[in-house]
C-alpha cells in the first residue's frame, strides 16, 4: 500500500511504552541517589578506612609478630595473645578496669538522663541555651581538665581550702586527690556530655504530648519519666551507655595524672607495653583483646537494657 | 630560664671562642675548632633530649663552621627507638643510663672508638670504666656528657627529718605523703640495698629470683603508701610546692631551682642506708648516623673542657671531664665529684640497673624481671 503520495503515520505511544519509560526514569534516578548517596558515604568512610580500619589491623597483625631485639618481626606466634590472656596482672587491672567503667557509666546515666528529661520537658523554653551549656563543657581541653580537678581536689585546693576554713577538719584531706575518686569525679565531669547527647536527641522523638497525658492522669513527674519517657528514650540510654562505658575501658591518662598508685587501669598496662617494655606485639594483643573486650561489652549493654526495657 | 641559659651560654662559648683563638697557646679543646673541622658546612641530626645537643654550648661553633644543628625528640624513649629503626637518620642520639642497654641491646647504635676522642681519657674514670656505658661485646656505646647523683627531693619545713633509708616511707607516717616515678630501678635497687642482698657497691645491682620476691613485698609496701606516681622532674616539683606531696623519691638538684622560682625552698638528700647510685646522660652514634666523622667532633667537643663545664652548668648537673669541673659555675659544683672516682669504691658511681635479659645469668633477676614484678606491685595493691 505504501506509494507515492502517502505519508508514514506515527503511531501514538502505547500505555505499555509510558509506563516502560517512567520506570527507567524512575531506576535510573534511583540509580543517581544511590550513587550520590555512596558519594556522600565516601569522605567519612574513607577517613574511617584510612584512620581507623587500616591501623587496626596494623595492630591486628602486629598482635601475631614475635619480638627479636625489642623489634617486632613477622613471624606468626600467638604467644602474645597467650601472655594476654593468662597473666594474672591483666586479670586484675581488668577486674579493677570493669568496675571503675561500671560505676562512672552509672552515675553519667544518673546525671544525664534527669538533666535530659529536664532539657526536653520542663525548660523546653530555655533548652538551646541549656543545650550549648552543655556543648560548652566540651570546649574545655581534656589535659586542662584534668590539672583543673588537680587544683580542686588537691591539699591547697578549693575543696580543702573550703572545708578548713569552715573549720569541718584541721588539715587538708589527702585522699580527694590522688584516688579513684578523683579518677571517677574527671571521667565524669568528662564524659557526662557524651551521656547527655543521645539521650536528648532520643528522647527528641518522645511527644511533650505524651508526657503531659500522663501528668494529667496524676502520673508524677518521676513516675512519668521512669514509666513512658525511659522506655520510648531508651535507644539513646543504650547509646550513652556503651559510649561511657567505652570511653572509660580505654582510659588511661586520668589515672595516670589524678589518680593514686592502685588506681592504674587496663590501659595504663598497654602503655607499659609500647613504652617501658618495647614490647609492641605484646601490646598489640592486649588492645585487640581490648577492643573484642569493648565490643562484646557494647553489645552485652546494649541486651541488657533492651531486655530492662521490655 | 631555658632561652636565659642559652643566651648565656652562647655568650660564654663565643668569648671562649674568641680568646682561644687570639691566644698564642690555644687551649686543647679549641684546637679542634682553630683546624679545619670536618663538620664544614654541614647539617648534623640530632635526636634526643632537648638541651643535650649543645645547642647553647656549641652555637658559636656552628656559627663558625657553617654547622647547622637539626634537634629532634620523638615525645617518648619508645618512639625514639622506632625513629632509629624505622631508618630515620640522625647523626648523633641521646642515650640516657637508665635506657642504655635495652637501646645498645636493641642494636640502635654504633659502637664508639674510644681513640677517636681526644678528651676522652680526660673523663672521670668513675664514668669512663663505667659497665653501663658498654654492649654485652664489651664495647662503648654512649659518651657521657653529663651525669647525677640520684637524691630524693623533699619540703624541708613538712619533713624535718629527713629519712635515711627507703625502709622508712612504709611506716604509716608517710601515707599518702610521698610520690614517685612509674619505674622499677631506683625503688628495687634501693631495696635490694636495704634488705642487703647487694652492697650497693659495684657494677649494676644483682638479686636472686627469690630475693626479689622480698624485694616486691616490700615495695608494695612502699608504693602502697605513697600519694600517686609523678610523670617527670618538673611535675614532681609542681607537685611538693603545691602542697600534694612532701617528698619525690626520684630528684634531680635542678628541681631546687625550678622550685625558687615558685617561691618554694626545697632540699635533697640521699637514703644513705639504702645505697647510692646515679645517673649519665650522653651522646651515641646512631645506626643510621650520616655523618660520622662529623658526629666523633661533635661529641669530643662535647666532652672538651670548657664546653663540658658549660654543659654541666647548663644542666646543673656534674661535669664528666675532670679538668671542667675545676671551670664549671655554681650548677655543676653542687655534685660530690669522689662519686664518680673508683679510687672511693665505697661511693662511687654506680648504674643500679639489673643486667640485661641476656647476660642475666641463672636465677638472677633481669631487666625484664624487674618491669613484670613492677607491673605485679602496682596491680596487686
Amino acid at each position: 500500500m505504501a506509494g507515492l503520495g502517502t505519508v508514514d503515520r506515527i503511531e501514538p505511544p502505547r500505555i505499555d511504552d509510558s509506563v516502560s519509560l517512567a520506570a527507567e526514569a524512575l531506576v535510573r534516578k534511583r540509580r543517581r541517589d544511590r550513587i550520590v548517596a555512596w558519594l556522600q558515604l565516601l569522605p567519612g568512610s574513607a577517613f574511617f578506612f584510612a584512620f581507623f580500619l587500616l591501623p587496626l589491623l596494623g595492630l591486628l597483625a602486629m598482635s601475631f609478630f614475635s619480638l627479636v631485639d625489642f623489634e617486632p618481626v613477622v613471624d606468626f606466634t600467638i604467644s602474645n595473645y597467650a601472655e594476654v590472656l593468662t597473666s594474672s596482672v591483666h586479670a586484675r587491672l581488668a577486674l579493677r578496669t570493669v568496675q571503675a567503667a561500671t560505676i562512672v557509666t552509672a552515675i553519667v546515666l544518673l546525671v544525664s538522663f534527669p538533666f535530659a528529661y529536664t532539657l526536653n520537658f520542663v525548660f523546653r523554653r530555655h533548652r538551646q541555651l541549656l543545650f550549648f551549656l552543655v556543648l560548652v563543657s566540651l570546649f574545655g581541653g581534656y589535659i586542662v581538665r584534668i590539672y583543673a580537678w588537680r587544683s580542686i581536689l588537691g591539699n591547697q585546693g578549693v575543696i580543702n581550702q573550703g572545708l578548713m576554713a569552715f573549720g569541718i577538719v584541721d588539715e587538708p584531706v589527702r585522699e580527694l586527690l590522688n584516688s579513684m575518686y578523683a579518677v571517677g569525679a574527671s571521667l565524669v565531669n568528662f564524659l557526662v556530655p557524651l551521656g547527655v547527647l543521645p539521650i536528648y536527641a532520643a528522647m527528641q522523638n518522645v511527644s511533650p504530648g505524651i508526657a503531659e497525658a500522663a501528668r494529667d492522669l496524676g502520673a508524677s513527674r518521676f513516675r512519668t519519666a521512669r514509666q513512658i519517657v525511659l522506655p520510648l528514650s531508651m535507644r539513646g540510654v543504650r547509646a550513652a551507655a556503651a559510649f561511657v562505658f567505652i570511653a572509660t575501658l580505654g582510659e588511661w591518662v586520668t589515672p595516670r595524672l589524678l589518680g593514686g598508685t592502685e588506681d592504674l587501669l587496663i590501659g595504663n598496662r598497654i602503655e607499659y607495653y609500647f613504652g617501658a617494655s618495647l614490647d609492641w606485639p605484646a601490646g598489640a594483643a592486649l588492645a585487640i583483646t581490648l577492643v573484642v573486650a569493648m565490643g562484646l561489652a557494647a553489645f552485652a549493654i546494649m541486651s541488657l537494657m533492651k531486655r530492662l526495657a521490655r | 630560664m631555658a632561652i636565659r641559659r642559652r643566651v648565656i651560654g652562647a655568650v660564654i662559648a663565643l668569648f671562649l671562642v674568641a680568646a682561644a683563638c687570639g691566644g698564642d697557646e690555644p687551649a686543647p679543646t679549641t684546637a679542634a675548632a682553630e683546624e679545619m673541622s670536618v663538620c664544614e658546612g654541614t647539617t648534623l641530626s640530632f635526636i634526643g633530649l632537648d638541651g643535650e645537643a649543645g645547642e647553647a654550648e656549641l652555637e658559636a661553633w656552628r656559627e663558625e663552621n657553617n654547622v647547622t644543628l637539626e634537634t629532634n625528640w620523638p615525645g617518648n624513649w619508645p618512639q625514639f627507638v622506632t625513629a632509629i629503626k624505622v631508618g630515620d637518620v640522625y647523626d648523633l642520639a641521646t642515650i640516657a643510663y637508665f635506657q642504655a642497654q635495652r637501646q645498645i641491646e636493641a642494636g640502635l647504635f654504633h659502637p664508639i672508638d674510644t681513640s677517636r676522642l681526644s678528651n676522652w681519657d680526660k673523663m672521670f674514670a668513675g664514668l669512663r670504666e663505667n659497665v653501663s656505658l658498654r654492649g654485652a661485646d664489651g664495647q662503648v656505646y654512649g659518651v657521657p656528657i653529663a651525669w647525677g647523683d640520684g637524691p630524693y627531693i623533699y619540703h624541708p619545713e613538712r619533713v624535718p627529718n629527713p629519712p635515711v633509708s627507703i625502709l622508712e616511707l612504709a611506716e604509716p607516717e608517710w601515707e599518702g605523703r610521698f610520690t614517685l616515678f612509674d619505674s622499677a630501678i631506683w625503688l628495687f635497687s634501693m631495696l635490694a640495698v636495704a634488705l642487703e642482698f647487694d652492697d650497693g657497691v659495684g657494677e649494676l645491682t644483682y638479686v636472686t629470683d627469690e630475693q626479689m620476691e622480698s624485694i616486691k613485698e616490700e615495695a608494695i609496701k612502699i608504693v602502697r603508701n605513697a600519694a600517686g606516681f609523678t610523670n617527670g622532674y618538673q611535675e614532681a616539683t609542681d607537685v611538693i610546692v603545691a602542697g600534694d606531696s612532701d617528698l619525690n623519691i626520684n630528684g634531680w638538684e635542678a628541681m631546687l631551682t625550678w622550685a625558687e622560682e615558685q617561691g618554694e625552698t626545697l632540699d635533697f638528700d640521699f637514703f644513705v642506708e639504702s645505697g647510692g647510685g646515679g645517673w649519665w646522660d650522653g651522646l651515641a652514634i646512631p645506626v643510621t648516623a650520616d655523618d660520622i666523622d662529623c658526629a666523633y667532633e661533635y661529641i669530643d667537643l662535647m666532652i672538651s673542657d670548657e664546653i663540658n663545664a658549660q654543659v654541666g652548668e647548663n644542666l646543673v648537673s656534674g661535669v664528666v671531664n675532670e679538668v671542667s669541673a675545676e671551670l664549671a659555675g655554681p650548677g655543676a659544683q653542687i655534685y660530690d665529684y669522689d662519686l664518680v672516682r673508683p679510687e672511693v669504691p665505697e661511693v662511687s658511681f654506680r648504674d643500679q640497673s639489673p643486667p640485661e635479659d641476656d647476660a642475666a645469668e641463672e636465677g638472677i633477676a633481669s631487666y625484664s624481671d624487674w618491669l613484670e614484678t613492677w607491673e605485679e606491685v602496682k596491680a596487686e595493691l
